[in-house]
């Protein structure tokens, strides 16, 4: 596979990844770093993607691969450094039909959410981020973690009742 | 008072929002392909070296069949009144075949090993 045909998966599946690598850290360098690490070794591996399949599936493989290897390590960046990043608490306010005052409930409802996702326990967390984020299918997801289409059914289940329970918590308090 | 209740429709709607954003920074596009260029460079400089075993392992192979082959011929022409006479006269005819029949399939086995091992470990290269 040449540069430029690279490149372009790049192009294509970047915000897929993307989204992963920032849902499964906690900061936004372990996010670029481990997106950059993604396609560096998926680079190394390039003649298994020309064989064909999935290359969405593949790429996520590579990053949830990498992810779990240095996991703790963006743990322990998150101890000691702040989990809201600045970016995450930048109000969008190009939309006209909305007034500055929603967009700011809006982000604050977001990053309530985000944190409430940081909460779940990293299995659940990593289905909600793949099927949600990344948008793969169930059937992606249990071939990326080689597990039943059912479990992946049944920790997304999970997941949505924990983050319920979480965010009404959350609210009520 | 606000209504905290939330059904799944709910919460699937919510959570691709949150995601709906998240889009890779043009920076870092532009630096993770300026690494990848880099990366293929360094590729094309990279002297593989994948090749010097099974050399290394015929040169050695090579001498020991012209060892034998002069060994025994010493034997043959002298007997035993040549240099090492006790090591010459073991050396009959079925010692040098079986002498050289090993360096033989020393030689295959170095090879077929090379050929089928070489492609394994570069395919499974993390």
């Amino acid at each position: 596979m040449e540069i430029h045909e690279f490149s372009s998966l790049i192009d294509e599946y970047g915000n897929c990844i993307y989204r992963f690598c920032k849902g499964m850290t906690y900061t936004t360098e372990d996010a670029e770093d481990l997106y950059q690490q993604t396609f560096l070794v998926a680079f190394e591996k390039r003649h298994k993607l020309d064989r064909g399949g999935n290359v969405k599936a593949y790429l996520m493989q590579i990053a949830s691969n990498l992810w779990k290897s240095h996991k703790t390590t963006y743990a322990r960046h998150e101890r000691i450094a702040p989990t809201v990043s600045f970016d995450n608490m930048e109000v969008d306010i190009a939309d006209d039909n909305m007034d500055i005052s929603e967009n700011v409930v809006n982000e604050d409802e977001k990053q309530m959410l985000r944190t409430s996702i940081d909460k779940l326990p990293d299995k659940l967390k990593q289905v909600v981020v793949m099927f949600y984020g990344s948008e793969l299918s169930i059937e992606e997801i249990s071939k990326v973690l080689h597990i039943p289409k059912g479990t992946v059914k049944s920790r997304l289940h999970n997941a949505k009742e924990q983050l319920k329970d979480l965010l009404e918590g959350e609210v009520s308090i | 008072m606000k209504d905290t209740s939330m059904n799944n429709e709910d919460m699937d709607i919510r959570l691709q929002e949150l995601y709906a954003s998240d889009n890779v920074p043009d920076y870092l596009n532009i630096a993770l392909k300026n690494k990848i260029t880099a990366k293929a460079a360094t590729e094309k400089k990279k002297i593989e070296l994948w090749w010097l075993p099974a050399v290394l392992n015929t040169v050695i192979a090579v001498i020991g069949i012209i060892f034998a082959l002069v060994l025994f011929e010493m034997a043959r022409i002298g007997g035993s009144y040549t240099i090492i006479p006790n090591i010459i006269n073991k050396a009959s005819e079925l010692t040098l075949k079986i002498t050289l029949l090993g360096a033989l399939v020393d030689l295959i086995i170095g090879w077929l090993a090379t050929a089928i091992i070489i492609p394994v470990a570069k395919n499974n290269n993390y």
